[in-house]
């Protein structure tokens, strides 16, 4: 028997800030459209159930598009099981909106709610401020059947008071779970639980952002005997990366590129690529990032350039030097701005003195 | 710096004129227009060279202004000293200045020299032409001194450290002009754009969450109605287990009432059996003797019709009729019409015998007519022919009269006219004119009308013809006279009859009435059957009627007291049939009923039906049912309605989450945007402060300068007056400091020259260079130009000067 383990979808969501009007739209289509491809996979390799550990929606607000879209593809699978778990960020929206469940929607709720498939039971409730303490002690499981629970929050060795998003994982432990579905972090994680048991993190559909970089997808578990196999199966139609390159030392635009292809080669041309530019440049260093970032638009979906470099400024040199660049730079080391804001204003002003380009 | 000497060959109204520098003070007192400023502007030339602006007119363009009005070269030389080395420069100027040509030369080797190139000016005093203009050249008029870079630059001592100083309007400039690009006047720029698009999209937002509570709103209507349809719902079922309950109740009085029904038919069948049972008291008739009955009444009615059928119908009475009246004076046999019939044949015969001859004479008589009219024609013809004869012989006399006639005149008028010449010639010339006139009237036609005469040309048949008729006529008489004979035979006969029409031919008559005669016999003929006819037909009919009525009355009399026995027997099949089906009606009647009673043998089908419990019937309830199923509905359509409602408004609220984006987007690029001109401001403000700061190093030795030179040539100013940075002169006044705008002209003069002679002796340290004052004393008043007088004699021990006035009063 197999059951697939995603969470985190946040359809509806906002897309990374910089992108177009029209890729953020693109994207949002293939956030749906990469649920749709889910429910296919699942149907394909016959599955029989869809654990959905939290955060299907992104917010309180859903569109008409999305939210008829899930119930679609609920309706018109009869024979895979939704065992829906609501995230954080979710309110009963969705489930509001809908004119009837569907027979093959399974609810979890704020008390333990079970789920049986022959000798697999999947357990599953959502954590409130009121229920987060007593939760532990309530699960009661039987050792005989595979054990799988499902949860959303934030994996803790502790237990927090009235912290709803917090999952003791100390507590779980020896409480005959084989698999412990966890929702709400979008890296993917698998750790051993106890003798018996994982817990995992199976992250979430596609990256949005880059606080979500890196390969994305979902678990298959694949149960036989009483024996769960699990297998992360990557599944973002693009991947997001973020590269750092340090560039210090670099005179020209010319040999920044050459950092920069070095750092990036490999890279799918479908991905989404934040370029950090770190280290410390001097004042006299010609770069164009205006530049940059048309050259790496061609080479992939998205390019965002991120300067992060320092001037290589050292206020002693300046000290005796009769010019007005030197008086300049005098008063801007006494000025009350941050350093970024002094190294930029430097800048400025000895490119303006210069007659480079502002 | 010395200048030595110099030539201009052309330059404005200057035409080869030269001139040696002395060291020290150089006067040139003219006239005005000689060209003192002419002059001026031609050392500058030599040094910087002219401006190519083509399009500055002409007042502000030296090359056009000063092009040499009587033509030649334009331009000329200058020699002087830079340290220990001497220099002959040598320009000539084009119209444009790719036509101008350069050239220097070493004094000592008189070898062109690379010491300098064109910028040779820029390279001696470190200054650009416009700086030189507004330091080592004192005009008459705009002594005010403004800093250029340039001036600033060699101010400060740092040409030769770097361009930055240089370059700091330009880089302010253009900060100013980026800054711009953010933040322009009047609410324009890309931060004033940028927030009022942030402004419409959040307005654009604030209209889909406005969507989006109405959608609230609605779903909070769809959840209250549909917590209604639930309790319709609920009531529904409640009505429908009563239904249940009333049709239990129901089905009982439904099955009583059947019961009542199936009696019911079964009494009134009965009730109408009885007439019959009284019909068929004595048993139903039997199968044989109804069709007996059958047969018998069947052949009654053939035999009737028969008996009708046996007599002469109405058409045959009527002839049989009409023919005895014809022949009422008897009936001839057939021999005997035949006769008279061969008879009016052969009379037919000689009629037409009588015609024929009639018509051959008809024939002989226009036979004669025709040879009559023959003869006649042939006459007439040949007397026209001898008539056309004679006119032409008359014709042809006429013509042989005219000439004759004319020859005897013309033989006259000879004979006269020879009579006087010979007079026997004459006389013979007239007689023959009188022979020949009585020729011509003597003269007559051949033939005349009297001779001519017709001939008789044919025989004439006029005889034969006529007594080929006599014989004719005489047969006529004779074929007449026989048939009148047989006329009053035929006549005689038929006047026994009664004829119709006369005219008929004695054929016709005689041919019709043995038509008749013959028709009159068969009559006769035929009414003698047919009565034999009648007399057996009538013996069975009364056989049959007997025993009919015979078979009736066994029955009942009802049918024995019909008079036609047809009516009677079908009387009798619809009566049995009646009964019969009455008969086999009550026995299926009796046995639904016994059937029913047996299916419901727990009932007491002989009691009355309940009503339902509650005073509800079923009726009522199904009627209630159906309310709160038209309620459910209602409530679905306003929940359909509702769902409309949102869905048209989720069109728009959709839209928040991706207008949110753009809105964070758009504050994005503001906070960048706001940043990056927050940076150029700082930018511009850091570099003023730091180019104001490092002016300030210079204003020292301008300051004492201004001072040195304005206690040289005095006035009470002094003390009183401030510079700035920028060289601007402010007064004091009380505690507001007033702009050189203030100044008199003779103040503004006086202070312009100090700040200039400051401003020399600042900027050249090392290299003196030459001053040109070109009579810049004219406003001060005459204490003054004394000490302006001692000025230029103090002056001119340190640097050359080459004053130009116009005016002996102002020279030194």
């Amino acid at each position: 028997m197999k059951f697939i383990h995603c969470s985190d979808l946040h359809l509806d969501s906002k897309m990374e800030s910089n992108l177009s009007r029209e890729q953020a739209k693109e994207r949002k289509h293939e956030l749906l459209l990469t649920f749709e491809k889910l429910v296919s996979y699942a149907l394909e390799h016959d599955v029989r159930g869809i654990i959905i550990a939290g955060d299907l929606f992104d917010s309180t607000y859903i569109t008409k598009t999305a939210a008829k879209l899930v119930e679609d593809q609920i309706k018109s699978h009869p024979k895979i099981d939704f065992l829906y778990l609501k995230g954080n960020h979710e309110k009963d929206k969705f489930l509001a909106g809908l004119e009837e469940i569907p027979s093959n929607l399974k609810i979890f709720s704020d008390t333990w709610t079970k789920f049986s498939y022959e000798n697999v039971t999947i357990t599953g409730v959502e954590l409130t401020p009121e229920n987060s303490r007593n939760i532990y002690d309530s699960l009661v499981l039987n050792q005989d059947d595979v054990n799988i629970v499902t949860l959303h929050g934030q994996e803790s060795q502790y237990e927090a008071k009235n912290q709803a998003e917090l999952i003791n994982i100390r507590a779980l432990q020896n409480k005959y779970i084989d698999y412990l579905a966890l929702g709400h972090i979008h890296e993917y994680k698998y750790q051993k639980l106890d003798n018996r048991g994982y817990y995992c993190y199976c992250g979430c559909l596609e990256g949005r952002g880059f606080d979500e970089c890196g390969p994305k997808g979902f678990v298959l578990l694949e149960i036989e005997e009483n024996r769960i196999r699990h297998t992360f199966v990557p599944w973002g139609k693009r991947t997001l990366y973020e590269v750092e390159v340090d560039i210090s030392g670099c005179q020209t635009t010319g040999e920044i590129i050459k950092r920069i292809d070095c750092e990036i080669e490999g890279l799918e041309k479908t991905s989404l690529v934040k370029i950090v530019l770190c280290g410390e440049v001097d004042m006299d260093a010609e770069q164009d990032i205006a530049y940059l970032q048309k050259k790496y638009r061609e080479n992939f979906y998205f390019v965002k350039i991120s300067d992060k470099t320092k001037l290589a400024m050292n206020y002693e040199d300046y000290r005796l030097d009769e010019s007005l660049k030197g008086e300049f730079i005098r008063l801007l080391e006494k000025a009350e701005l941050s350093p970024k804001e002094k190294d930029d204003v430097i800048l400025t002003g000895i490119r303006a003195l210069s007659g480079e380009e502002i | 710096m010395r200048l030595k000497k110099c030539y201009i060959e052309n330059f404005g109204t200057l035409h080869e004129f030269t001139y040696e520098f002395e060291e020290g003070l150089n006067t040139i007192c003219q006239d005005n227009g000689w060209g003192k400023t002419t002059f001026a502007v031609f050392i500058k030339a030599m040094f910087y060279g002219m401006e190519y602006a083509p399009r500055k007119k002409t007042a502000e363009n030296e090359r056009k202004k000063y092009f040499p009005w009587q033509g030649g070269n334009f331009g000329g030389s200058i020699e002087f000293a830079v340290g220990e080395k001497e220099y002959r420069l040598q320009r000539y100027f084009g119209k444009r200045d790719k036509e101008d040509v350069f050239a220097l030369y070493d004094r000592r080797t008189g070898l062109p020299s690379t010491d300098y190139t064109e910028n040779i000016g820029e390279e001696i005093f470190h200054i650009d032409a416009s700086s030189y203009a507004r330091s080592t050249y004192i005009p008459q008029n705009g002594i005010g001194v403004s800093m250029t870079d340039s001036i600033s630059a060699k101010l400060t001592n740092l040409i030769e450290n770097g361009n930055d100083i240089n370059n700091y309007e330009n880089a302010y400039a253009r900060l100013e002009d980026r800054l711009r690009e953010y933040k322009k006047t009047g609410g324009r720029g890309k931060l004033a754009l940028l927030k009022e698009k942030i402004s419409a999209k959040e307005g654009e937002i604030e209209e889909c969450k406005n969507k989006y509570n109405g959608m609230l709103l609605i779903e909070e209507q769809i959840a209250e109605q549909k917590k209604r349809k639930e309790e319709l719902e609920a009531r529904r079922e409640d009505i429908r287990e009563e239904i249940v309950k009333a049709g239990d109740l129901k089905e009982l009085a439904a099955k009583l009432e059947s019961y009542r029904i199936l009696k019911g038919q079964e009494a009134e069948i009965i009730e109408k059996k009885k007439k019959y049972d009284m019909i068929f008291a004595n048993g139903i008739p039997k199968d044989a003797l109804v069709r007996t009955i059958e047969n018998e009444q069947r052949e009654l009615g053939g035999l009737t019709v028969e008996w009708k059928a046996a007599h002469l119908n109405e058409e045959e009475k009527s002839r049989l009729h009409e023919l005895e009246i014809f022949f009422a004076e008897g009936c001839p046999d057939n021999p005997q019409i035949e006769m008279y019939l061969g008879e009016s044949r052969a009379a037919e015969d000689i009629r037409n015998e009588g015609i024929r001859i009639t018509a051959s004479l008809d024939v002989l008589r226009a036979q004669r007519e025709q040879e009559r009219e023959r003869i006649r024609q042939g006459r007439e013809q040949k007397r026209e022919e001898l008539q056309a004869a004679v006119r032409a012989a008359k014709e042809k006399t006429l013509v042989l009269q005219k000439i004759l006639l004319s020859l005897g005149i013309l033989a006259l008028a000879g004979g006269v006219a020879l009579f006087f010449v010979n007079w026997i010639a004459g006389i013979a010339g007239c007689t023959l004119a009188v022979l020949l006139i009585v020729a011509a009237a003597t003269r007559k036609p051949g033939v005349s009308a009297g001779e001519i005469q017709p001939e008789d040309v044919e025989p004439n048949d006029e005889e034969r013809i006529l007594e080929e008729e006599k014989e004719l006529e005489e047969k006529l008489l004779r074929v007449k006279d026989e048939q009148q004979k047989m006329r009053e035979h035929y006549e005689a006969f038929v006047s026994q009859f009664t004829l119709r029409d006369t005219s008929e031919s004695p054929v016709q008559v005689l041919t019709e009435i043995k038509a008749k005669a013959e028709e009159y016999r068969a009559l006769l003929g035929r009414d003698g059957e047919r009565a034999e006819q009648r007399e057996k037909i009538q013996g069975r009919i009364g056989e049959l009627t007997e025993s009919l009525g015979g078979h009736f009355a066994s029955i009942h009399e009802k049918y024995a007291a019909y008079e036609d026995f047809r009516a009677a027997y079908e009387a009798l099949l619809e009566d049995k049939k009646e009964y019969e089906r009455l008969t086999e009606e009550l026995k299926e009647s009796g046995e639904r009923t016994r059937a029913f009673e047996e299916s419901n043998s727990e009932l007491d089908l002989n009691k009355k039906g309940e009503e339902p419990a509650g005073g509800r019937d079923l009726e009522e309830l199904q009627r209630q049912e159906k309310q709160w199923e038209e309620e459910i509905e209602a409530v679905n359509r306003k929940i359909n309605s509702y769902r409309k409602d949102r869905d048209a408004m989720s069109v728009i609220a959709d839209k928040q989450p991706d207008m949110e984006e753009e809105l964070e987007g758009l504050r994005e690029e503001l906070k960048e945007a706001e940043y990056k001109a927050r940076i150029l401001e700082w930018t511009m403000q850091y570099l003023k402060e730091a180019k104001e700061s490092f002016s300030a190093h210079y204003m020292g030795t301008m300051r004492r300068g201004f001072f040195k030179y304005a206690s040289l040539i005095g006035g009470a100013l002094d003390g009183h007056i401030h510079l700035d940075i920028q060289l601007n002169a402010q007064m004091e006044a009380g505690a507001a400091l007033r702009g050189s705008e203030f100044f008199s002209a003779g103040d503004r003069d006086f202070v312009g020259i100090c700040i200039r002679l400051a401003l020399i002796e600042a900027l050249f340290e090392e290299e003196k260079p030459f001053v040109i004052l070109d009579d810049p004393f004219v406003n001060l008043d005459d204490a003054r130009i004394d000490n302006a007088k001692k000025l230029l004699r103090k002056l001119s021990g340190e640097y050359q000067v080459l004053y130009l006035v116009c005016h002996s009063s102002r020279v030194g």
